[in-house]
C-alpha cells in the first residue's frame, strides 16, 4: 500500500511535469495553429541552458530561471514567430509540421555541437534532499514544486485565454486572421506573445524533468515528446483535458516503473522498453478513439507537383546505374564501407514520395518500415534477389496495418501516430529478447546484429563490396521506376487529388480509404526494400532505424522536394556518403544542424530545390551540343581517373564543376542562339513588353472577359501560366504548350 | 471640404493580374454611397483596397484627405474605420460575448459594446455565451454587423451583406445599417441585391471590369442598371 501512495505521488509530479509541457504545446496550437513538434527540443536546449547557468557557472536558483525561463525562452520564441512561422503564411499544416521537425533536428544538432556529449552533466532537483513525510511516505519537496507549477500554469493559461482581451485576440487570430486586424488586433503580435510563452513553457518543463535522468538531448527531448500524448487527450485544444491526458500519462508511467521490476523474470525482459513506450500506446489508443476526422475541402497552396516524364525518369534511372557502375572500380573497399550506405538511404528516400509527396501523409516511421524489411530479409536467409520481394510484403503489411488508424486521421493526427508506432517498435518491439510463437522461434535483432546474405545469381555474385554496391544502385533505379509510373498512373492522380481535396475526391466515387492503405502499403513495401539493402551494405542494429535517424532522411527529402524522385538521390548521396565530410572537414558536427535549419527556410520555396533544378537539366537537355560536350568531359575525366592520371578527390570535384557548368553554358548560348521556340519568343515579348511598360505585365483584357468578349493574346497565356507557376511546362518539352 | 473617404485612380491587383484599373471615387461625412455591379467586377477588391487588406499597385487612398496607402489594417480600424467583409464576419470559435470583446479596440469598454449590440439585436443577448459558430446564418450576421453599431465608426464598409440570408433577416439588416446613416456614418455599401443599397445611397456608382461603368444618384443609376448588368431583370 504504501508503494502504491508513493508511486501514485511521483505519478502526479510526473504527471505535473507533462502537463506544464503539454499545455505549451496546446497553447502554441491553438493560437497559432502551428504544432510544434520542437517543443520537447526547445525544452532540451533550455535544460542544457539551465545547467549551464546554474551548474557550471554558478549563477544562483532564481537568477538562472529567470535568465531561462523569462529572457532566453521568451525571446526564442518571439525570434522564431519573427524570422521562421510568418513567412509559413499560406502553407499546408504539413509544411508547418515539417518545419517545427527540422527545427527539432536542428536544435539536437546545436545541442550536440555546443555540449559535448561525451561529458557527464549532473542536474540536481529543486531543494534536493528536502524531504516531507506525510502518513508514513516520503515525499520531495521537488514533487511539490511541480505540482504547484503545473496548477500555476493551469491558472494563469485559464486567465490569459478567457479573461484577458490579449488572449481572446490571440484565439481569435487563429479563427480568422484578417477579421481580428479589422478589430484592430495585431495578429502578429498575439502569434509572438503565444510563441514567446510555448517557448518558455517548454523551458518549464524541460528543466524540472531534467533531474529525473542525466541530461542528454535526445532522450530528454524525447521525454518531452511524450507530452505530446496528453496534448492529443485534450484534442490539441482543450487545455483541462490535456490535464487529464497528463494524469493518466503520469500515473501511468509511474506505476509501471514501480511494479514491472516486479514481474517474474522470464516476463520480465519482455517489459523492459515497455515503460518508455507508454506514451506512444497512449497516443496510439486515444487516436483509435478519437473521432474520425471530416473529409477536409479544397487546400489551395503553393505546393506543386510537375509529373515527370518516362524519356527524363528512364535516363536518370540509367545514370544511376551507368554512374555507379563507372565509379566503383575507382573505389577502395574502405571507401565502399563509408559509401554503402547511399542507395539504401535513397531507396528509403523514394518510398516516401507517394506517401508524403502525392498523397500528403506525412508519416514518421519510414525508417521503422525500413526495419521491418531489414528483419523480414535477414530471417529469409535467401540468396536470390527475389528475398527483397519477401521485405517488401512483410514491410508492406505492417503499413497497411499503420494506415488502418491513419485512415480516420488527418494532417498532423497521421503525423502523430505514425510516430507513435515508430517510438513503439523501436523501444519496445525491437527491444524483445527471442521469443516463440508454436513452434518458430522470432529473434527479431539476432542479439544487436542483423546477419543478412547478399543475394547471388547463377552466374552472378553480388556478395562483394563493390558487386553489392552496384547491385543496390540498381535496386534503388527500380523503385525510382517504380515510383514513377505510380506517379504517372491514375492511382498517381487520384493520390494527389486526396492530397488536395480528400472529399471532392470522395463526392466523385472514389475510395479515398483504399487509396490510403494502398499507398501506405506500397510506400512501407518500398522501405522495407531499401531497409533490406541497406542491412545488406552495412551491420544494421535496432538504432539503424530507430525514430530519431529517420528525421534528417525525412527533412532532406523535403528540402529536395519529396514529391520529386530527384531528391532521393539527394538524399542518399547527402546522408549516406562521406562526401559533405571530405570537402568540408567536421560536417558530420554540422550535419543536423545544417539539415535542420534549411528546413527551417522551407516556407520560402515548398517545393524543394530539385524545383529550382528543373530549369537548368532542360536548358541542358535542349542543347545537343552541350549535353554531348557534357557526357564527353564526365567520361574524359572517368579515363583520365581510370588512367590513375589523378586520385578520387580531384576527380569528384573537376565532375561536380563539369556539372554545374553545363547549364551556365546552355543557358548563355540559349541566349544568344539563332533558333528562339515559340513559347521563348511569347516570353520574350512579354518581357520586352514590360520593360517598355506597355503591357505592364498584364493581361491584354479582364481575366473574366478574357476568351468572351476579347481573345487570348499569347502574351496573355505567358502571363497566366506565370501566375499559377507554369513557365515549366510552357516553356518546356519541345517548346509546344500545353493545352488545357 | 475634403471628402472622408476618396480615391484617386487606383489600381489593384493579384499578383499579376490586374482586377481594379484606375477608380476614383468619394464619399463624404454622413454620405451613403452604394456600390453596384456584375460578379467579378472588383467590387469586393474595391473593399479590401479601403480597409487596407490589399495595397493599391497604383493611385492613392486617402481618408479625411491623408495619404494611407500601405497603412496597417489593424490601424485603419482602430481610427474608425470599420470593416464588415464577406461571409460571415464572425469568429467562430470565440462565444458571442467574447466577439463583442474584440470589438472594444477604439477605448470602449466591455458594457458599452454590449448594451450597443443588444439594444440593436435582442437575439444576440439570449446566445451571448454560445460559441458564434453555433448561431444561425441570420444571428451570424447580426454579429457581424454588431461590430458596426458598437464602435461608432466614422466610415463603415458593408460587403455583400445580404448573401445568403433570408430576406427577413436581410431586411433587419438594412434597417440597423438605415439608423446608423441617419445617425450620419459615412458607408461604403457593396452589394449585389441592388434595390436594398440603393434605397438606402445618396448616391451610387457602377463598376464593371474593373472601372467605373456609371456614376450618379439612386434613380439615375436604377435606369442605368438594367443595361449594365448581364441579366435585365434585378430582384424586387
Amino acid at each position: 500500500m504504501d508503494t502504491f501512495l508513493s508511486l501514485t505521488v511521483s505519478g502526479l509530479a510526473t504527471a505535473a511535469i507533462y502537463a506544464v509541457a503539454a499545455s505549451g504545446l496546446v497553447l502554441t496550437y491553438t493560437t497559432t495553429g502551428t504544432f510544434n513538434f520542437a517543443h520537447g527540443a526547445i525544452g532540451m536546449i533550455s535544460a542544457f541552458l539551465y545547467w549551464q547557468l546554474r551548474f557550471d557557472w554558478g549563477w544562483p536558483t532564481p537568477v538562472a530561471l529567470v535568465a531561462v525561463l523569462l529572457v532566453a525562452g521568451p525571446l526564442f520564441g518571439m525570434g522564431l514567430e519573427r524570422v521562421v512561422m510568418r513567412r509559413l503564411e499560406g502553407t499546408s499544416e504539413i509544411t508547418r509540421l515539417v518545419v517545427t521537425i527540422a527545427l527539432l533536428l536542428g536544435l539536437l544538432g546545436l545541442s550536440v555541437f555546443i555540449w559535448d556529449p561525451g561529458v557527464g552533466r549532473p542536474m540536481r532537483n529543486f531543494f534536493a534532499g528536502n524531504v516531507v513525510e506525510v502518513g508514513g511516505i516520503r515525499i520531495p519537496w521537488h514533487q511539490f514544486v511541480a505540482l504547484a507549477v503545473a496548477a500555476a500554469v493551469a491558472v494563469g493559461l485559464r486567465i490569459l485565454l478567457y479573461r484577458t482581451r490579449s488572449g481572446v485576440a490571440m484565439r481569435a487570430s487563429v479563427d480568422n486572421r484578417t477579421l481580428a486586424a479589422l478589430n484592430g488586433a495585431r495578429p502578429e503580435r498575439s502569434a509572438m506573445l503565444a510563441w514567446a510563452i510555448g517557448c518558455s513553457l517548454a523551458a518549464l518543463s524541460g528543466i524540472l524533468i531534467a533531474p529525473t535522468l542525466t541530461l542528454s538531448a535526445i532522450p530528454l527531448t524525447l521525454l518531452i515528446i511524450n507530452a505530446y500524448g496528453a496534448a492529443v487527450f485534450g484534442r490539441l485544444k482543450s487545455l483541462p483535458m490535456t490535464f487529464v491526458g497528463a494524469l493518466v500519462l503520469g500515473l501511468l508511467n509511474d506505476y509501471a516503473i514501480g511494479y514491472l521490476t516486479e514481474l517474474p523474470d522470464d516476463l520480465e525482459p519482455y517489459f523492459r522498453g515497455f515503460v518508455a513506450a507508454i506514451p506512444a500506446i497512449l497516443l496510439f489508443v486515444v487516436l483509435l478513439v478519437m473521432p474520425a476526422s471530416r473529409l477536409g475541402g479544397v487546400t489551395r497552396s503553393r505546393e506543386i507537383s510537375v509529373k515527370p516524364g518516362w524519356g527524363g525518369s528512364l535516363g536518370l534511372a540509367a545514370a544511376v546505374v551507368i554512374g555507379t557502375a563507372m565509379i566503383t572500380p575507382l573505389l577502395r573497399t574502405s571507401d565502399l564501407v563509408s559509401i554503402g550506405r547511399v542507395w539504401g538511404l535513397a531507396i528509403i528516400g523514394v518510398s516516401m514520395v507517394p506517401l508524403i509527396g502525392l498523397c500528403g501523409q506525412l508519416s514518421l516511421c519510414q525508417l521503422t518500415f525500413a526495419a521491418w524489411g531489414a528483419i523480414a530479409y535477414a530471417h529469409l536467409q535467401w540468396d536470390n534477389p527475389l528475398a527483397l520481394g519477401w521485405a517488401a510484403l512483410v514491410a508492406g503489411a505492417v503499413g497497411a496495418l499503420v494506415a488502418l488508424p491513419a485512415l480516420r486521421l488527418k494532417g498532423i493526427y497521421v503525423a502523430l501516430a505514425t510516430a507513435a508506432f515508430a517510438v513503439l517498435c523501436d523501444r519496445w518491439l525491437f527491444q524483445f529478447p527471442p521469443f516463440s510463437i508454436g513452434s518458430h522461434e522470432f529473434d527479431l535483432f539476432q542479439n544487436g546484429t542483423l546477419e543478412v546474405v547478399r543475394p547471388r545469381l547463377p552466374g552472378v555474385d553480388f556478395s562483394g563490396p563493390k558487386a553489392y554496391f552496384l547491385f543496390a544502385s540498381i535496386v534503388f533505379a527500380l523503385a525510382l521506376l517504380a515510383v514513377v509510373a505510380v506517379r504517372r498512373s491514375t492511382f498517381g492522380e487520384r493520390l494527389i487529388a486526396i492530397k488536395e481535396g480528400p472529399a471532392a475526391v470522395a463526392t466523385c466515387g472514389i475510395d479515398v480509404n483504399a487509396a490510403k492503405v494502398a499507398v501506405f502499403a506500397l510506400s512501407a513495401a518500398i522501405a522495407g526494400v531499401g531497409g533490406a539493402v541497406l542491412s545488406g551494405a552495412e551491420p544494421a542494429n535496432n538504432s539503424t532505424f530507430d525514430f530519431v535517424a529517420g528525421l534528417p532522411v525525412l527533412m532532406v527529402m523535403v528540402i529536395g522536394g519529396v514529391a520529386s524522385v530527384g531528391s532521393a538521390i539527394a538524399t542518399g548521396i547527402f546522408l549516406g556518403s562521406p562526401l559533405m565530410s571530405r570537402i568540408f572537414p567536421g560536417f558530420e558536427r554540422w550535419q543536423n544542424i545544417l539539415v535542420g535549419f534549411s528546413g527551417v527556410g522551407l516556407g520560402k520555396n515548398p517545393n524543394g530545390f530539385t524545383a529550382d533544378l528543373r530549369r537548368p537539366s532542360t536548358l541542358v537537355k535542349r542543347d545537343p551540343v552541350v549535353l554531348v560536350g557534357m557526357l564527353v568531359a564526365l567520361l574524359a575525366l572517368w579515363g583520365m581517373r581510370t588512367a590513375e592520371l589523378f586520385t578520387n578527390g580531384p576527380y569528384v570535384v573537376a565532375s561536380l564543376a563539369v556539372l554545374l557548368a553545363a547549364p551556365i553554358v546552355a543557358g548563355r548560348r540559349a541566349a544568344t542562339a539563332a533558333p528562339v521556340t515559340e513559347a521563348e519568343e511569347t516570353r520574350e515579348a512579354v518581357d520586352a513588353a514590360r520593360l517598355a511598360g506597355a503591357v505592364d505585365g498584364r493581361l491584354s483584357a479582364p481575366p473574366e472577359l478574357l476568351g468572351l468578349t476579347a481573345p487570348f493574346q499569347d502574351t496573355d497565356v505567358a502571363v497566366l501560366d506565370e501566375v499559377i507557376d507554369l513557365v515549366e511546362i510552357h516553356d518546356g518539352g519541345r517548346g509546344d504548350r500545353v493545352r488545357i | 471640404m475634403t471628402p472622408l473617404l476618396e480615391l484617386r485612380d487606383v489600381h489593384a491587383a493579384y499578383d499579376a493580374i490586374e482586377v481594379l484599373h484606375g477608380i476614383d471615387l468619394a464619399v463624404d461625412r454622413g454620405e451613403v454611397l452604394a456600390v453596384l455591379g456584375p460578379n467579378g467586377a472588383g467590387k469586393t477588391t474595391l473593399l479590401r483596397v479601403v480597409s487596407g487588406e490589399l495595397v493599391p499597385t497604383r493611385g492613392d487612398l486617402l481618408v479625411g484627405g491623408r495619404r494611407l496607402n500601405g497603412a496597417a489594417m489593424s490601424d485603419l480600424a482602430r481610427a474608425g474605420l470599420c470593416t464588415i467583409p464577406e461571409g460571415r464576419g464572425v469568429f467562430p470559435n470565440l462565444t458571442v460575448q467574447e466577439n463583442l470583446w474584440m470589438m472594444t479596440h477604439r477605448g470602449l469598454s466591455r458594457r458599452d459594446v454590449e448594451e450597443a449590440a443588444f439594444g440593436y439585436f435582442p437575439r444576440l443577448q439570449e446566445r451571448q455565451s454560445q460559441l458564434a459558430g453555433t448561431l444561425s446564418g441570420g444571428e451570424q450576421q447580426m454579429l457581424a454587423v454588431a461590430r458596426a453599431v458598437s464602435t461608432r465608426p466614422a466610415l463603415l464598409l458593408l460587403d455583400e451583406l445580404s448573401m445568403g440570408l433570408a430576406p427577413i433577416i436581410v431586411g433587419e439588416l438594412f434597417a440597423a445599417v438605415g439608423r446608423l446613416a441617419a445617425e450620419g456614418v459615412a458607408i461604403l455599401v457593396v452589394e449585389q441585391f441592388a434595390d436594398a443599397a440603393l434605397a438606402l445611397a445618396d448616391h451610387a456608382v457602377v463598376i464593371a471590369q474593373g472601372r467605373i461603368a456609371a456614376s450618379g444618384t439612386p434613380t439615375e443609376i436604377k435606369e442605368a442598371l438594367r443595361s449594365t448588368y448581364l441579366g435585365a431583370d434585378t430582384p424586387a
